[in-house]
């Protein structure tokens, strides 16, 4: 016997509500716990989404305040540097000065303890001249001091001429009280000069007798002592010219590393980092990636144009009114309600790349650019709703969708670490703002995250 | 609180007693229907927790322009969820027909005691309704039971409207002789 169609329908209509399931084992507990656990509460994700809008864009208005201070501390750094520079060049003064006026009597009594006798005769003959054009010789040499105070050490070669200038003041070795004053006193070397010559201009036949006595006296009392004195500057001389040697050659590498640094040229490096997408900042919903090359040119030590080659996986949210669903074969009765979308695409990103004043082998940098998604895949989870008022959930997915040419704006922003003559490792935090929608379904898709790359110059 | 109205007031406020009271009042009428979808018990009390974490989540969306019919527009809707997880879950399986029956634990014997022989018609209904393949199962829960149009079971199940309609009349007719069988069955065992 066959049921009619009907009377099967209602019967079986009739067992669907009163058939007898056990329905004892509700777990309220556990639905609550899942319902806090849940961060995807729309109102909820609509908050931290706007959380991250703000977020972004406080780093955005942080962008010209990091240029602010990189060029305040570029600027003190400079300001302290000639500071430094300044000290660092009175403090090698005075100690050039000490060492000159020590290595000058030391020279001096080099120079006589060598020819004893031609210098006594020199000194006597010279004394004469030496009274009669004193005051224009003490101005000259005074002018000359004090123009070459910097390049005592350079003068180093005409230390003979300078022993014999100061010989023929006579009186300089046994003016110790002179020596005394003078000997932290480099500038004021015209008092020696002074003291050698214009006192004794009224006194010439004195100063004759006295200069050959005394000198006499003087090769013999500090002959021993100039020797000892002698080792001693050239000794100092030595350390000096090892300390000005380690440090030029610190100098030298620093130079050397600044100038890898900011030579310009090519590069190429790779990058990779996390992806967090959002379509017109609703809920982030998982993360996703991008790794790929990267390709610059410096024309400066600032400026440099940078294009890569990434494959970019992004995942992201929207409410089915921000799909437009024309393209995408979904049928025009069907209203989308919820969409999960999951995409895998090329980008093409060429940026502009402004570099900060390198300090300690690293310095910021900022990009700004536009790149290209071609859209190799894109993957969607919606609900919908039909016109008749049913509610159902389904995927998609498209090849090769859309590809949209120069039609996202990049900004970063970054740092970057010279590991090594050519090798450089960078930290870049990006915002991507669609300048239109993007992909099947037009969708905004704004993207934020932070490349890891490392780049190796190519020159 | 056992008002309709408040408790969906509170629902849409994410009130937790509220969730809870409806979560409660509506359970049963929830396992009921997938179970008739799922024909796993434990899968079935899972789904429905799966389904009341979707409701309550988009407890915004529900809308009722009747508010004198709320409580059965909110049960429709209800009925939507639980049917919509449930094929969700099938999917995840890909359609493929449980194995082995349905184990005696998941009868209730308290409503047996009121009417045992249509508790037992009813009982062996929903058991008839398994032995389709999942596809027409499905198809004969939502057109038959669940009051679905055929356009409904197309879009929800990625298929045509003919396929549909092709499916129910193929469950109704090996329904139809499951019945038959079974009634001869009984005869059978009567007469003897």
């Amino acid at each position: 016997m066959q049921l009619p169609e009907n009377n099967m329908d209602d019967l079986f209509r009739k067992a669907a509500g009163d058939y007898p399931l056990k329905t004892d084992n509700d777990d309220w507990d556990a639905v609550a716990g899942r319902l806090a656990d849940e961060t995807g509460i729309p109102s909820t994700e609509k908050t931290v989404g706007g959380n991250n809008y703000r977020r972004m864009l406080w780093l955005l208005a942080l962008l010209p305040l990091m240029f602010i201070c990189n060029k305040y501390i570029s600027d003190n750094s400079g300001a302290a540097k000639s500071a430094t520079q300044q000290s660092a060049n009175n403090a090698t003064a005075d100690i050039k000065n000490k060492d000159r006026s020590t290595e000058r009597s030391g020279e001096t009594n080099m120079a006589v303890a060598a020819n004893p006798l031609q210098q006594a005769v020199l000194a006597d003959k010279n004394a004469k001249d030496h009274s009669l054009n004193n005051s224009n010789d003490a101005k000259q040499e005074n002018e000359k001091v004090s123009g070459n105070e910097n390049n005592f050490f350079a003068k180093a070669p005409s230390y003979n001429n300078d022993a014999k200038r100061f010989s023929e003041g006579n009186g300089a070795l046994n003016n110790n009280s002179v020596d005394e004053k003078n000997i932290n006193a480099g500038n004021n070397l015209q008092a020696i000069h002074n003291s050698n010559g214009l006192p004794n201009k009224n006194n010439d036949a004195q100063t004759k007798i006295n200069s050959t006595v005394d000198l006499q006296t003087a090769i013999a009392n500090t002959s021993d002592n100039s020797n000892k004195k002698i080792a001693e500057n050239s000794g100092k001389q030595n350390i000096a010219a090892k300390n000005s040697d380690s440090s030029s050659n610190k100098n030298v590498k620093k130079k050397i590393v600044l100038a890898a640094f900011k030579q310009p040229g090519f590069y190429a490096g790779i990058i990779v980092g996390p992806d967090a997408s959002t379509v017109k900042f609703q809920a982030i919903k998982g993360a996703g990636y991008s790794l790929g090359l990267l390709a610059g040119y410096s024309f400066s030590q600032h400026w440099s144009v940078e294009a890569g080659l990434l494959w970019d996986k992004k995942k992201y949210y929207t409410d089915g009114k921000y799909f437009n669903s024309s393209k995408a074969n979904i049928p025009p009765y069907i209203q989308l309600q919820d969409m999960n979308g999951n995409c895998s695409m090329y980008e093409i990103p060429i940026d502009v790349k402004y570099d900060f004043a390198a300090k300690r082998n690293g310095n910021f940098f900022m990009t700004a650019g536009l790149s290209t998604y071609l859209m190799k895949n894109e993957a969607y989870d919606y609900s919908a709703v039909t016109n008749t008022g049913w509610m159902y959930n389904s995927s998609e997915s498209y090849s090769n969708s859309s590809r949209d040419w120069f039609s996202i704006l990049q900004l970063s922003a970054g740092y970057q670490k010279q590991i090594g003559a050519k090798t450089k490792i960078r930290v870049e935090p990006y915002f991507k703002i669609p300048m239109k929608g993007l992909g099947i379904g037009n969708l905004p898709i704004t993207s934020a995250g932070m490349y890891i790359g490392i780049t190796r110059s190519i020159h | 609180m056992e008002n309709i109205r408040q408790i969906v007031s509170g629902c849409e406020n994410n009130d937790q007693n509220c969730q809870k009271i409806l979560y409660k009042k509506y359970y049963g009428y929830s396992l009921k229907i997938v179970f008739r979808y799922i024909y796993h018990y434990d899968k079935a009390v899972d789904v429905v927790n799966d389904g009341y974490v979707k409701l309550f989540r988009n407890f915004s969306k529900f809308r009722c322009e009747e508010p004198e019919n709320m409580e059965m527009i909110l049960m429709g809707w209800i009925r939507r969820i639980m049917i919509n997880t449930a094929i969700d879950q099938l999917r995840k399986n890909k359609l493929s027909p449980e194995i082995g029956g349905i184990p005696e634990y998941v009868w209730e014997q308290a409503d047996m005691s009121n009417s045992p022989d249509q508790a037992l018609l009813y009982k062996d209904a929903v058991k008839a309704v398994k032995m389709l393949p999942p596809v027409y199962r499905i198809v004969f829960n939502m057109f038959v039971i669940d009051g679905c149009s055929h356009q409904e079971i197309a879009d929800a199940l990625g298929i045509s409207v003919g396929t549909s309609k092709s499916n129910l009349s193929k469950a109704r007719i090996l329904l139809q002789k499951f019945i038959k069988t079974q009634e001869e069955s009984n005869y059978a065992t009567s007469r003897k």
